[in-house]
């Protein structure tokens, strides 16, 4: 889950630092371009203005003068928003209408009869743009220019300039929320099958090896899977090596142990010392050990094995059990151990590989045999959640601290003699492998010790 | 009774060899599989202990010409090799047991003696256990001398468990075969005749035992 979120963020954050520089490039161009055309729609109504303030000029008897009435010079005062302010200067610098206090001309020589220039100025600390036309005075009585200039604050063309970048900038702020919000859910979207592909890794079995089935899979994650699947062959190639190895050796063993055994019960069968005859049977003892050691190794690969081939088919669980218990009796009883059988049902419907089972049992009994008491009970218990196999001795049972220990390879009780070891080993493989769970108690009243294999639920 | 050992190791082959003289049969040892096949056409051998991985030649190879050949030797195979296949794969050669290394000469030699009876058609009509016999073509129990008074369902009981002897006889086995006497055996019936046997068997060095939920086992008193 980690991880794909994490490839999430990554393209987010990707997408949106390759975005911020484009919003703020958009942002400048938004400003910059309605500046200039709000800049250009509001200049030329101030020249119109700086014309219509011209018209009104006159020339009397040579002096400048101008006519403006009350209504005209008010309009001239004030806009909705803007200061407005106007001046004219006749050809002799007497100002004779308006504001004294204007931006001076940007160029020192001033400006050309019938030239106008709009510039940018400075009035009362306040940001002004002002209109100055050179009115020529030719053909009346008067000589030269008369200077007209009308000036306004910046207020209004600012905050249509500002309105107008928002206009452009909201909708591309919008659009950008979107498409992170979109590439956030389409990755998602998008990833689905590498969540999935997690599930199925996460589900397998421990030892579960076949190859990945490729249907279904999108293109981008085929070679990655091929690459898991070449893995998965190598490994399931060593794993398979290496239980073969172990099988093959545990043959090879059979054969010199058989001798050994054999030597050692046909010299007992002659030999005349008591000194000789115990070593004999010391020797067929440990030779019995070693043989049994190698048994149950072969198990343990074929049970490994087993792992990738497993093939489960519907039994009865009360069946297997019966027939198991019945062929140990007489074992049993050679012993001095009596063997017996419980069920609560007629027949426990189960899925498992019947000679795997048949082995967890055998090796359930055959514990109970070697450290057990002098009776075993074998039950089977069939219940909705599952049936229950298990295995009681009332012998002296496993101390609790003890339990968990004993699944281990080679582990042994303190004070156990014979035995390889390997017994709940094999007894928790197999019931892994069929989703069974082990588990050891005291038997009846507190005393011995009762296996218990718990099978999961039939599926319905 | 002349038998055939192949067997390639020294160890083993010798172990062997020892024990069966001592129990009283004649043995050859052949070290492979090429020297078995000499051995087979030279001497009428009674039976045959085989070792599957041999040189030369593999015991699979050496039964499955006997086979063919049609000689019906018994055969039992000693091997290393116990899975499922492996024992299908032997059987279906030819062999008539299958012993798996190591194994003790107690057990190879009882099961000889088995084989060599079986191939001899000695049924045994008389069955001993204890002080108890069962003469099964006169349908006579007795102890020691003194024939028992057991009724026809009785000795049906006595048969099936004597015949099982060594191994647990099911209830329902029992039931199944008292039912063409009986009109529908239950399990009561069964107990009520293995009571009455249980007493008439008193003194015989037989006793009935009782397995919780899995039968009933004859063994002899010890």
């Amino acid at each position: 889950m980690g991880n794909q979120k994490s490839l999430r963020r990554q393209l987010i954050v990707r997408m949106l630092s390759m975005m911020l520089p484009l919003f703020i490039l958009l942002w400048a161009i938004a400003y910059f371009s309605s500046q200039y055309f709000i800049n250009e729609a509001f200049d030329r109504s101030l020249i119109r203005r700086t014309y219509a303030l011209a018209d009104r000029v006159e020339v009397l008897h040579g002096q400048v003068r101008v006519d403006l009435p009350i209504a005209a010079r008010e309009m001239m005062v004030f806009d909705q928003e803007d200061l407005l302010f106007h001046r004219i200067v006749d050809p002799q610098s007497r100002v004779i209408e308006g504001e004294i206090n204007m931006p001076p001309l940007p160029r020192k020589k001033g400006i050309n009869p019938g030239e106008l220039i709009v510039y940018d100025g400075v009035k009362d600390g306040e940001k002004v743009r002002v209109a100055a036309f050179a009115l020529s005075l030719k053909g009346t009585s008067a000589k030269g220019a008369a200077l007209v200039q009308v000036g306004e604050t910046l207020s209004h063309r600012s905050a249509m300039a500002d309105r107008a970048t928002l206009a452009i900038v909201i909708p591309m702020l919008l659009m950008t929320l979107t498409a992170a919000l979109a590439i956030a859910y389409g990755v998602g979207r998008g990833l689905e099958p590498v969540s999935r592909l997690r599930d199925r890794l996460s589900g397998r079995k421990a030892f579960d090896l076949s190859p990945f089935p490729l249907e279904g899979t999108p293109a981008e994650l085929r070679p990655f899977l091929d690459e898991i699947n070449s893995l998965l062959l190598r490994l399931s190639e060593v794993v398979e090596a290496q239980s073969r190895f172990v099988s093959d050796a545990a043959h090879q063993l059979r054969t010199p142990i058989a001798g050994i055994r054999a030597q050692a019960e046909a010299a007992l069968a002659s030999a005349q010392h008591d000194d000789a005859q115990h070593a004999l049977v010391r020797i067929a003892q440990s030779t019995q050990t070693m043989g049994d050691l190698v048994k149950k190794l072969l198990i343990l690969a074929r049970v490994d094995a087993a792992e990738n081939t497993l093939h489960l088919t519907s039994m009865d669980g009360v069946e297997v059990v019966r027939a198991v218990a019945r062929e140990w009796v007489p074992q049993a009883l050679g012993k001095g151990v009596e063997i017996g059988f419980e069920t609560s049902d007629v027949d426990a419907p189960m899925m498992g590989d019947a000679l795997l089972l048949r082995e967890m049992l055998a090796n359930l009994i055959d514990n109970a045999l070697r450290y057990g008491g002098t009776r075993i009970m074998l039950t089977v218990l069939v219940a909705a959640e599952g049936v229950t196999w298990s295995v009681t001795d009332n012998g002296p049972g496993i101390p609790e601290s003890q339990r968990a220990a004993v699944f281990a390879p080679f582990h042994r009780l303190s004070g156990s003699v014979d035995g390889a070891g390997l017994g709940l080993t094999i007894v928790q493989r197999i019931a892994h492998l069929h989703g069974a769970v082990v588990s050891l108690d005291t038997g009846e009243g507190g005393k011995g010790l009762a296996a218990r294999v718990k099978f999961p639920p039939m599926p319905t | 009774m002349k038998i055939l050992l192949v067997e390639d190791d020294p160890t083993l082959g010798e172990a062997v060899t020892l024990a069966a003289r001592q129990a009283g049969f004649a043995i050859d040892w052949a070290r492979d599989g090429v020297q078995a096949e000499n051995a087979l056409t030279g001497y009428a051998y009674d039976a045959m202990l085989l070792d599957l991985g041999l040189p030369r030649r593999e015991g699979l190879e050496v039964l499955r010409n006997l086979r063919k050949r049609g000689e019906p030797l018994p055969v039992m195979i000693l091997t290393a090799r116990d899975s499922v296949e492996d024992r299908v794969r032997g059987l279906d050669a030819g062999a008539d047991d299958y012993l798996l290394k190591p194994f003790a000469l107690d057990e190879l030699l009882a099961r000889l003696r088995a084989l060599l009876r079986r191939a001899h058609g000695v049924a045994d009509t008389l069955i001993h256990m204890g002080r108890l016999s069962f003469d099964s073509v006169k349908r006579q129990a007795s102890v020691g001398e003194t024939p028992l008074a057991l009724s026809a369902r009785e000795l049906e009981v006595l048969e099936i468990l004597l015949n099982h002897s060594g191994r647990v006889t099911a209830k329902e086995a029992i039931a199944d075969r008292l039912a063409g006497w009986d009109e529908g055996v239950g399990d009561n019936a069964v107990e009520v005749y293995i009571h009455r046997l249980r007493r008439k068997l008193e003194g015989a060095g037989v006793a009935i035992r009782t397995l919780r939920g899995l039968g009933y086992l004859l063994e002899a008193e010890r």
